[in-house]
């Protein structure tokens, strides 16, 4: 019987769980809401207009999927959700600036079968207190994933957009 | 009892003919299809270079041979001029792809100068340029497994299996919806140029070129029997390789090597 239940186990996790094709780790919602403490601000919108559009492509290496942004900001702290293609379907980042670092990065949504790894905090944290440079560059090097390549390159993107976003946008 | 050398000679010369007659007809036979395999061979050797694979094919008569037509029920929206349809889940926007992974379209309509595309766990803002302004899926939990949508006083309106939910002009707030009964938006009758468009854009990615070229150095775009036809011109063409040889090696015999180092063909 054990056998049996172990047989069960495997298949889901070897067969069943890389054809999920979209998982919610946390509600966009959920997320904007924990980050400002179960009160969030009114949101706010960003249009990427032309001003932007340089900056941003050079960035994603493409303009951004959409042409406006929601955002949430409270003083110093401003929080981001944002999109960006991993291989084929798009990965959903929530991040929370504060005083123009990275506080927190977390994969809200992963679409794409494979390389969901980066979710996970011991990847993420990676990202805790990183600042943008005058290049719009990341001020730290980011350890990848092997197999996740593309997915670690969207974070990446999305980090130094949402940093940059941020300082566009400081009040 | 043996044969007299004239007779030989005869019997060889009948012989040397019919291989010749033999060569020059079966090399008749399959000049075009062995014409159609050099140049259909050719092009896929510089597949790459051509870019045969995303090239495609909008012949109509290529694309009848493949059976490819566009289906008959497609839903259509019309927006003040643009159109929104979606053929095997892909949307279009007018001649735009839309990429999304919403699901399927429930609806579309015009609402605060956007066009308002209405998917079964998403609504994608567009602007007349098709280019997305906003999908809202990312910060509004409840836009999930939508049932229908609708327009009706300045309100935009979806149904989902739990709620009727309505928006503000910008789409950021959805609350219950006091509005109980009204129209939702439903497809129009597509018209004639539009159904000309729907069927480009279904046609227009379904066969490349690369495709159609394989098919013809195959023989496969005939069916069955050009797939014979290519077998036995194949077979052809080594009964011409023998025969070509064979007639060669029967000349070099005839050939006569003259002291001053000229050849002379001697009839044997």
């Amino acid at each position: 019987m054990i056998r049996f239940y172990f047989i069960v186990f495997f298949t889901f996790c070897f067969v069943v769980s890389p054809c999920v094709a979209r998982s919610v780790y946390q509600t966009p919602k959920d997320f904007v809401s924990k980050a400002f403490l179960g009160t969030p601000p009114a949101p706010k919108t960003l249009w990427l207009t032309k001003q932007y559009s340089p900056t941003v492509k050079k960035i994603l290496g493409h303009q951004y999927i959409k042409k406006r942004i929601q955002y949430w900001r409270m003083n110093n702290k401003s929080v981001w959700i944002l999109e960006e293609i991993g291989k084929e379907k798009t990965i959903t980042l929530g991040l929370i600036i504060n005083e123009q670092k990275i506080q927190q990065l977390s994969v809200l949504i992963y679409r794409e079968k494979r390389g969901d790894e980066v979710r996970h905090h011991f990847f993420t944290r990676q990202f805790d207190n990183a600042k943008i440079t005058k290049d719009h560059e990341l001020n730290r090097y980011i350890d990848g994933v092997s197999g996740a390549t593309l997915s670690v390159n969207a974070l990446k993107k999305l980090a130094r957009l949402a940093l940059y976003l941020d300082s566009q946008t400081d009040e | 009892m043996n044969s007299l050398p004239s007779e030989k000679n005869n019997f060889q010369k009948a012989k040397n003919r019919r291989v010749h007659h033999w060569h020059r007809n079966i090399g008749m036979t399959i000049l075009l299809v062995v014409c159609m395999l050099a140049i259909s061979g050719m092009a896929l050797n510089h597949n790459d270079d051509l870019m045969l694979n995303k090239k495609f094919v909008k012949l109509d008569w290529i694309l009848s041979i493949y059976g490819i037509s566009a289906p008959e029920n497609i839903s259509t929206y019309s927006l003040d001029g643009n159109w929104v349809y979606e053929i095997d889940s892909t949307l279009y926007f007018n001649d735009s792809k839309i990429q999304h992974d919403g699901g399927g379209l429930v609806a579309a309509g015009k609402f605060s100068e956007l066009n308002v595309i209405v998917l079964q766990n998403d609504i994608l803002l567009l602007n007349n340029e098709a280019e997305l302004i906003d999908k809202l899926s990312d910060t509004t939990d409840a836009l999930h497994n939508i049932l229908a949508a609708g327009i009706i006083d300045n309100n935009f309106i979806i149904k989902t299996p739990r709620e009727t939910l309505q928006t503000d002009a910008d789409f950021y707030e959805w609350t219950p919806s006091p509005i109980q009964s009204f129209s939702w938006l439903s497809p129009q009758t597509t018209p004639a140029e539009v159904r000309i468009q729907i069927n480009n854009n279904y046609r227009g990615n379904g066969l490349s070129y690369e495709r159609v070229l394989l098919d013809l150095h195959s023989g496969r775009i005939f069916g069955n029997a050009g797939v014979y036809i290519v077998d036995l011109s194949s077979i052809g063409l080594l009964v011409m390789c023998l025969s070509g040889v064979l007639m060669r090696v029967k000349q070099k015999g005839r050939v006569k090597h003259t002291k001053n180092g000229q050849q002379s063909v001697v009839d044997i």
